[in-house]
C-alpha cells in the first residue's frame, strides 16, 4: 500500500515533471533536454559507484556534486538530488567555476564551458568519479565522458580512470556504456 | 453389487482388490494431479516473477540511461528459455521500452500500457508484470508472457497414472490372485465337499482345516454340522429301513392271512366231516350243509332244537343233559353218541364236539361244533375189547391149569422123594453090612465095589434130602422173626469152617444189619452161599471170603464176595435154576440144586439174588430182602 502509495505519487511527479519541460520545452528548445539528461545521468552515476573508504569523511556526510562551467546542468541536478539520498548520503551540488577548490567534490562534472585539463590535472587521483562531455576527455583523467550517439546521449567509460581514482563501477553500469576503455594510460 | 452376488468368493475377492485399489489409485491421483496443478502453477508463477526481477535488475540501468538497446540485448537472452513467448519492459512512465519475442511465436500485441504487479492466465499463456524498482523508485515494468501448459501437463500426467494404474491392478490382480487364495482355498475347498456331499450323499466327506482364522472355524463348524447331519440322516435312514422291514413285515402278514383265511375257507367248504354252528341257546338259526349233509335232515327240520331228532333216540337223553350242562357251564362239549347216517340208512357213531364263542361278560354268542364219525373205529375199539377179553379168560384159564400141573408136579417129586428115600437107605444099609460084614469074602475088587455103592447111595440121599427141601419150600409156611444177621452168619461159617479142610481162609465180616426173615431158611441160604465160596476158593492158596451188606431206603443188600474160580458172566442167568452146573462134578462137587433153593426162599421173602463174576477172578453173590417184608408171603405161590 505504501509502495503504491509512493508510485502514485511519484507517477504524478513525473506528470508534474514533464508538464515543467513541457512548458520550458517550448521556451529552450533543444539545449535543456539534452541538460536535463545528462543531469539525470550524473546523479544516476553516483548510483553505481562504490566509494573508497575515505571518500567520505563520516558516513553520513554528504555527497557533493559539483558542476564545472554548466550552468543549467548544475541547476537542474539540483533540481534532480533535490530531497534525495544516496546510501547515507544526503546529496549537494555545487556550481564550481575554474580554479575552483575541489575539495569535498565526490562527483565532478566538467561542461562545455569549463576548463577540462586544469580542473582534471587538480582532481589528480582523487576518489572523484569525473564526468566530462569532450572527445578524447577518457584519455586525459577523465572515468565517464558524455558522447551523443543516434541522436541520444550516451557516454563511455574509462575503466582505467576509475580503477586509479579506486572507484569502483557497478558492472551494470558498464553493461549500459557505450564504450568502454579499459587501459588507458594518461 | 448384482455383479458382487453373481460371482464365486474368489472372483468377488478379486474385485474386492481390484476395486479398491482402483478406488485408492484414483483419490491419490486426484489429490497429487490438484496437489502437481497447484505447485506447478505457484512455481512456474514464482519462477517467471523471478525472471522477471532479474531481467527488471539487468535492465534497470538500461532504463535509468535511456538505453532500449542494451534492454533489448537482455531480453534476447531469453531465447535460452523458449517456454517464454514474449517479453517487454516498458519505462516508468509505461511506454513500451524494449521487446523480445521467440521466433516461432505468433505475433502478439503487447499491451500498450503495462498493468499493476501480478500475474494472470489466460488461453495456456502466463502473462506476468513486475515493476522495475531502483533508488530512485519505479524505474519501469518487466513484461513476461511464458507458455502454461497445464492441459499437456495434466493430459501427461493422467496417461503416466494410467500406465501406474494399470500396473498397479495387474500387481494386484496378481497379488490378490495369489494372496487372496490363502483365504479362498479353504472356502473353495469347503465348497467342494460341500458340493461333494449334496450330490454323492456321502456324510463321511469331512473339509481340511487349514487355517486359524475365522475360516478356520467356519471348517470346523461345517465339519461338525456334516457330523450331525450324518448322524440325523443314518438315524433318519436306519429308521425308514426300519420302517420299509416293518412296511414289508406286515404286507407279509396280510398276504399270509390272506392265503390262510382263502385257504380255511376252502378248507370249510371242502372239508367232508361235519361243522356246525348254533346260537348261545344251542338252535340252529342257519342252514348247516355238511349237518344236513350227513343226516339228510331238511333245512327247515334242523332249525331250532329239531337237530336233536337226528340222533339215536336211546342217545337222546344222555346228550340233551349234558348239552343242559354246557349251556349252563360254557366250555368245550363233547359227547360219543350216535347219529342217523342217511347214505348207509343207519345210525353211525359220532364224536359230537362244540366250543362256546364267548362274547363280553361270559354270554355265549355260538356254538361252533364238529361232527367226527368214528363209527368204525369204534367198532374196531369193540372188537378188539371183546378179543383182549377172550385172551384174558384163557390165560388165566392156561395158568390155572398150569398151576394145578405145578401142584401135582410138586406132590409127585415130594412123593417120589420121600418114596425114593426108603430103597435109597436100604441099599446103602446093605451095603454097609455088606461090606463090614463079609469084607473077609470079598475080594479088593469086590469091595471096592461096595464102597462105590456106598457112596453113590449117599449122595443119592444128599440129592433126595435137598430135592425135598426144595419141593417142601413150595408149601411150608415162612415164620418171620428179627433175626441178627451177624450171628447168623458167624455160627453158620464156624459150623463150615470146622468141616473145611484145605488151606486157612481170610475171612471179613462187616456189620450186617438185622431183617426179618425164617431163621432156618435164610440159615440155608447162608449156608450155600458159604459153602459155595468155601468150595470154590478151596484151590486158592489164600482163599478171601468176605460178607457184607449194603442199604437203601427200601432193602438190605447182602453179599458174599470169594477169589475163587468164578463163572463165565455169559451164564449168569442159568445159575439160579434146578440142576444147573458150571462146572463139572469132578472139579468141584454139588448137585445143582443149592442156588436154586437159594433163589426160591430169597423170592419168597420178597427178595431179589444176582451174582457177577468174571472166570478166576472170584464171583460175588448178592441177595437182598425188603425193610418191611411183606406180611402176606405165607404161602407158596
Amino acid at each position: 500500500m505504501n509502495m503504491r502509495l509512493r508510485a502514485g505519487l511519484i507517477l504524478l511527479l513525473g506528470l508534474l515533471l514533464s508538464l515543467a519541460a513541457a512548458a520550458s520545452h517550448g521556451a529552450d528548445t533543444e539545449a535543456p533536454l539534452e541538460k536535463r539528461v545528462k543531469a539525470a545521468f550524473i546523479y544516476k552515476f553516483a548510483t553505481y559507484v562504490d566509494w573508497p573508504a575515505g571518500a567520505f569523511a563520516a558516513a553520513d556526510s554528504p555527497l557533493v556534486f559539483g558542476v564545472l562551467g554548466d550552468r543549467a546542468i548544475a541547476e537542474e541536478l539540483g533540481r534532480a538530488t533535490n530531497g534525495r539520498r544516496i546510501e547515507t548520503h544526503s546529496l549537494h551540488v555545487r556550481e564550481l567555476h575554474d580554479g575552483d577548490d575541489l575539495d569535498g567534490v565526490n562527483v565532478l562534472f566538467v561542461g562545455a564551458g569549463g576548463a577540462l585539463a586544469p580542473a582534471l590535472s587538480a582532481t589528480g587521483a582523487r576518489p572523484m568519479l569525473v564526468v566530462t562531455e569532450a572527445d578524447s576527455a577518457l584519455s586525459s583523467g577523465s572515468v565517464i565522458n558524455f558522447i551523443i550517439a543516434e541522436g541520444r546521449v550516451r557516454f563511455e567509460i574509462s575503466a582505467a580512470g576509475a580503477e586509479r581514482r579506486g572507484l569502483k563501477l557497478s558492472s551494470r553500469l558498464l553493461a549500459v556504456a557505450y564504450n568502454l576503455r579499459s587501459g588507458e594510460a594518461r | 453389487m448384482r455383479l458382487l452376488a453373481a460371482r464365486s468368493v474368489r472372483r468377488k475377492l478379486q474385485l474386492l482388490v481390484v476395486v479398491t485399489t482402483l478406488a485408492a489409485l484414483v483419490i491419490t491421483s486426484v489429490g497429487m494431479v490438484a496437489y502437481d496443478m497447484r505447485n506447478y502453477q505457484r512455481v512456474w508463477v514464482a519462477d517467471l516473477q523471478t525472471q522477471a526481477d532479474i531481467l527488471g535488475q539487468a535492465s534497470a540501468p538500461a532504463l535509468a540511461f535511456d538505453d532500449p538497446k542494451a534492454a533489448g540485448e537482455n531480453l534476447a537472452l531469453l531465447k535460452a528459455r523458449p517456454s517464454i513467448l514474449a517479453a517487454a519492459i516498458y519505462t516508468a512512465r509505461g511506454a513500451l521500452f524494449a521487446s523480445y519475442q521467440r521466433d516461432d511465436a505468433a505475433a502478439a500485441a503487447f499491451p500498450a500500457i503495462p498493468d499493476s504487479d501480478g500475474f494472470s492466465i489466460r488461453r495456456g499463456e502466463l502473462v506476468v508484470f513486475k515493476r522495475i524498482v531502483d533508488q530512485n523508485g519505479i524505474a519501469g515494468t518487466v513484461y513476461l508472457r511464458a507458455d502454461y501448459p497445464l492441459v499437456s501437463r495434466v493430459l501427461n500426467y493422467l496417461g503416466m497414472l494410467a500406465l501406474v494404474m494399470i500396473a498397479s491392478m495387474i500387481a494386484a490382480l496378481a497379488l490378490s490372485a495369489r494372496l487372496g487364495a490363502a483365504i479362498t482355498r479353504p472356502i473353495v475347498e469347503v465348497g467342494e465337499v460341500a458340493r461333494n456331499v449334496i450330490e454323492r450323499r456321502d456324510f463321511s466327506l469331512r473339509a481340511t482345516r487349514t487355517s486359524e482364522d475365522e475360516i478356520g472355524y467356519l471348517v470346523d463348524a461345517f465339519n461338525e454340522m456334516l457330523g450331525e447331519i450324518g448322524l440325523r440322516a443314518e438315524t433318519l435312514e436306519s429308521s425308514n429301513r426300519r420302517l420299509e422291514h416293518e412296511v414289508g413285515e406286515r404286507r407279509e402278514a396280510e398276504q399270509a392271512l390272506q392265503i390262510s383265511e382263502r385257504r380255511n375257507r376252502t378248507l370249510v367248504a371242502a372239508i367232508t366231516s361235519v361243522v356246525w354252528t348254533s346260537d348261545g341257546s344251542g338252535r340252529m338259526t342257519e342252514e348247516q350243509p355238511s349237518w344236513q349233509a350227513y343226516t339228510g335232515q331238511e333245512t327247515a327240520r334242523c332249525l331250532g332244537l329239531g337237530w336233536r331228532n337226528a340222533f339215536e333216540a336211546r342217545d337222546r337223553d344222555a346228550l340233551e343233559a349234558a348239552w343242559a350242562g354246557a349251556i349252563e357251564a360254557p366250555g368245550l362239549f363233547q359227547l360219543e353218541l350216535r347219529l342217523w347216517h342217511a347214505a348207509t340208512h343207519s345210525y353211525r357213531y359220532v364224536s359230537l364236539r362244540a366250543v362256546p364263542i364267548v362274547e363280553t361278560a361270559g354270554k355265549v354268542n355260538e356254538w361252533i361244533g364238529t361232527v367226527s364219525d368214528i363209527h368204525d373205529q369204534r367198532m374196531a375199539e369193540d372188537a378188539l375189547r371183546k378179543l383182549n377179553a377172550e385172551l384174558e379168560r384163557r390165560v388165566a384159564e392156561r395158568t390155572a391149569e398150569l398151576e394145578a400141573s405145578n401142584k401135582d408136579l410138586e406132590g409127585f417129586s415130594y412123593s417120589v422123594s420121600h418114596d425114593l428115600r426108603a430103597p435109597v437107605r436100604v441099599v446103602a444099609g446093605f451095603a454097609k453090612m455088606l461090606g463090614r460084614q463079609h469084607a473077609d469074602q470079598l475080594d479088593a475088587e469086590a469091595r471096592q465095589k461096595v464102597e462105590v455103592i456106598q457112596n453113590e447111595t449117599l449122595r443119592m440121599g444128599v440129592l433126595i434130602d435137598d430135592l425135598l427141601m426144595f419141593a417142601r419150600l413150595g408149601r411150608q409156611a415162612i415164620r418171620a422173626v428179627e433175626l441178627d444177621m451177624g450171628a447168623v452168619v458167624r455160627s453158620v461159617y464156624d459150623r463150615l469152617i470146622s468141616q473145611h479142610a484145605g488151606n486157612p481162609v481170610e475171612f471179613h465180616l462187616g456189620s450186617l444189619p438185622a431183617a426179618v426173615g425164617d431163621r432156618v431158611l435164610l440159615e440155608q441160604v447162608w449156608t450155600n452161599f458159604l459153602s459155595n465160596a468155601l468150595k470154590f476158593s478151596a484151590k486158592r492158596e489164600r482163599p478171601v471170603i468176605t460178607i457184607d451188606a449194603i442199604s437203601d431206603a427200601t432193602e438190605y443188600i447182602y453179599f458174599v464176595r470169594d477169589n475163587g474160580a468164578g463163572f463165565d458172566p455169559r451164564y449168569q442167568s442159568k445159575l439160579f435154576g434146578v440142576f444147573q452146573r458150571l462146572h463139572g462134578s469132578s472139579e468141584f462137587p454139588g448137585n445143582g440144586v443149592g442156588l436154586a433153593l437159594v433163589h426160591r426162599i430169597v423170592t419168597r421173602h420178597g427178595g431179589r439174588v444176582w451174582a457177577d463174576s468174571k472166570v478166576d477172578h472170584g464171583a460175588t453173590f448178592y441177595f437182598s430182602l425188603p425193610r418191611d417184608p411183606a406180611p402176606a408171603d405165607t404161602q407158596s405161590s
